[in-house]
């Protein structure tokens, strides 16, 4: 073969397509062949998934007032593959960041050699892999920086040279009236997940759904938008409003407070509810706490004593057997019972009365809260004909009431009572309830002998205002006929006359009705304490048609004089002052002027 | 030639329209960003001062200064209300309504 020009010329060639070929082949490899891996490694170098947080619901009463709101507050991060200065960081960020300095120190220099480490063993033209959350190590979730603090703290980044920190959005939980109804909303963990009150029970419906995008960067980490993204927006939590009126818990929870200033209780709970429809007014227990600082709280405080506390009723409890005598025609309110002046013996036993008495009406013995006279009812109903009408009264099952931690009391049935079960159970020993079910079954003989449910949440809102969810009033069953609450009623008004136990009960322009009670408790040996009592009174208003009904309980409070130890004198007061300011809350009109009364009183003395 | 020249031109033209475009783009993008961040933050500062104004009007911080007496308040007296029952309010009528019936 000749190496003419013409030859060469196609070696040439040729051996230019040969070399193309390869580089050719090689692009095919890389772009078909190895699409896939290299596309991937490409996105997580470039792309950056951002999660976009969703705003909890917030928590309002009946009149939209906000009781628990989301704040937008800034959260700490540090990347470690381009940190600079632990020691420099960590000088400006320990303190905001409420942690020790030399911690956070060392916490950022592991970051940084993490990083270090896997841009040495990374594959030559291969982005490195940092190890998870070496770039957005939250440092610490439970220290919330404002948004002036971060504008701050990173312009003292910048004027100092420092980098590898930076702010994320979240959102810390804010109770605007601190510890008011602090049982009843509850509060949130770290996460930011309901798990207490209200926030827990409804965390679901509150929380949301975080949403999140995906962008692209270029080097310096700064956004591409004009290659756009793709991504889900967070969805905001629905809103919950409750059945609490904020004006009347500010009611309660000023007289509590004030009882508790006077009395130094051991706990004190006071409800209001309506009656005929369930729905619960106000709530306030002592001790409270303020969840807007959790930390500086007891764990004990934190608990919602009115559905978790169980107690022995007291007198209180003689609305059952006294109902249930009416309903059952046994007994009508004018049918007189012997209380033996005071003693009564059964079973080898003697029960006492506070005082003696003679010969009782069925009223009289509400009245004057008799304990021979409510055992003598008990007596004649019978163990199993009391114990059913205490189980349609509501005691010994859950209310299910939307509050976490609900307890059921206790009630035993008949055939795990001795002998004298019966006249202790009457007058509310052998018995454990709960403050809720007591308000509860009071509200029976207020709405003519209907259970009604206890309601605490009107209706769920999104985010846009509809409405997701309503709760109307649920009546559970009828307990008594209408005529056998009706002369209930007409018994307890003779709490609050002259005579009756409750006289310091009386709200001024209204004619009310309500029971004292005063059950002793039980020490740690097993016996009752002599000087030791649980003291409440559970009133309604007006008597004849109740629009609240409210209980109010103290235990162990302690009182200088200790004939003073009894509902009436401590616990009657009180409910007199929350339900003067209710009435004039809820505009009920005053049934007489007491203004007259009193000059009349005057003009007949 | 002429042909050749208004080709390459048109290429030209072509090539700088795509140059100018996509840095049209870039900056256009950079707005929108920097437009979001505005949104974003004012967001952020409604969402603070909503925060201040339940705090402020909350019933804690009301009943505290009524308790100072920075809010001046009295309960109004009984004898100063006057009550009306509700099936009367049936019988109430402005007295404008009474002229415009003529």
């Amino acid at each position: 073969m000749k190496w003419t020009p013409k030859v060469r010329a196609t070696i040439a060639c040729f051996g230019l397509v040969f070399i193309f070929s390869i580089f050719s082949g090689r692009l095919i490899f890389l772009q078909v062949v190895k699409h896939d891996q290299y596309a991937a490694l490409a996105a997580e170098k470039h792309s950056t998934k951002e999660m976009l947080y969703a705003r909890r619901g917030v928590i309002q009463d009946v009149n939209q007032e906000i009781l628990a709101q989301d704040v937008p507050v800034r959260l700490a991060f540090a990347d470690g593959s381009i940190l600079n200065d632990p020691a420099g960081l960590a000088d400006l960020f320990a303190k905001p960041l409420q942690m020790d300095r030399e911690e956070l120190e060392q916490e950022l220099a592991g970051l940084q050699d993490a990083a270090k480490q896997s841009r040495q063993a990374k594959l030559p033209g291969v982005a490195p892999r940092y190890p998870a959350g070496v770039c957005d190590h939250a440092l610490n979730k439970r220290a919330f920086v404002s948004e002036d603090t971060a504008a701050s703290l990173l312009a003292e980044m910048k004027k100092r040279s420092l980098r590898g920190v930076f702010f994320k959005q979240d959102f810390t939980r804010n109770y605007p009236n601190g510890s008011m109804l602090c049982h009843v909303l509850g509060i949130l963990n770290h996460d930011h997940a309901g798990v207490a009150g209200i926030e827990k029970t409804f965390d679901a419906q509150l929380r949301g759904n975080d949403g999140f995008r995906y962008f692209e960067h270029d080097r310096t980490g700064k956004e591409l938008v004009a290659y756009g993204s793709q991504g889900q927006p967070a969805r905001p939590g629905c809103d919950v409003r409750l059945t609490i009126d904020m004006a009347l818990q500010n009611i309660v929870e000023k007289e509590l407070e004030a009882a508790c200033r006077q009395y130094r209780p051991v706990m004190a709970v006071s409800i209001i509810m309506r009656p005929k429809t369930g729905e619960i007014l106000a709530m306030a227990n002592r001790p409270a706490y303020d969840p807007n600082a959790v930390a500086n709280s007891r764990e004990r405080d934190r608990h919602n004593l009115a559905v978790e506390a169980m107690v022995e009723p007291g007198s209180v409890f003689k609305i059952v057997p006294v109902g249930a005598a009416f309903n059952e025609r046994l007994f009508t309110p004018q049918t007189t019972i012997d209380c033996g002046n005071g003693q009564f013996k059964y079973a080898g036993k003697i029960l006492h009365d506070h005082k003696p008495m003679g010969e009782l009406t069925v009223e009289g013995v509400l009245a004057k809260s008799s304990n021979i006279g409510a055992a003598r009812i008990g007596l004649r109903l019978g163990d199993q004909m009391l114990y059913s009408y205490a189980r349609k009264f509501g005691f010994g099952e859950r209310t299910d009431v939307a509050l976490p931690s609900e307890v059921p009391g206790a009630i035993h049935p008949p055939y795990t009572w001795n002998k004298l079960t019966i006249t202790r159970m009457t007058m509310g020993q052998e018995v454990d309830v709960t403050p809720l079910q007591m308000i509860t079954a009071m509200s029976v003989i207020a709405n003519g002998g209907h259970l009604m449910m206890p309601q605490i949440v009107r209706e769920i809102v999104d985010d846009q205002g509809a409405v997701v969810k309503s709760y109307p009033p649920v009546e559970i069953r009828r307990v008594l006929s209408e005529a056998a609450a009706r002369q209930v009623r007409e018994a307890l008004k003779g709490v609050e006359k002259k005579g009756g136990t409750a006289v310091e009960a009386v709200v001024p322009g209204y004619i009310g009705a309500g029971k004292t009670g005063t059950a002793q408790r039980v020490g740690e040996n097993k016996k009752y304490l002599h000087n030791k009592y649980l003291l409440s009174f559970i009133g309604m208003l007006p008597a004849d048609d109740p629009q609240f009904v409210c209980l109010v309980m103290l235990d162990c409070p302690e009182v200088k004089n200790p004939e003073d130890n009894y509902g009436g004198a401590v616990a009657a007061p009180i409910f007199a002052r929350i339900a003067a300011k209710t009435a004039c809350h809820m505009n009920l009109a005053p049934q007489f002027d007491p203004m007259q009364v009193a000059l009349t009183q005057t003009r007949t003395k | 030639m002429t042909k050749w020249v208004v080709a390459a031109f048109f290429l030209g033209v072509v090539g700088l329209s795509y140059v100018y475009l996509k840095n049209q783009l870039h900056t256009t993008g950079g707005q929108i960003k920097t437009l979001e961040k505005e949104l974003s933050e004012l967001t952020v500062e409604n969402d603070l001062l909503r925060t201040k104004i339940s705090t402020l009007s909350s019933q804690k911080v009301l009943q505290r200064r009524l308790d100072q007496d920075f809010i001046k308040m009295i309960p109004i007296a009984e004898e100063r209300i006057v009550r009306i029952r509700t099936d009367a309010r049936s019988e109430i009528r402005a007295v404008s309504n009474e002229g415009s019936e003529k």
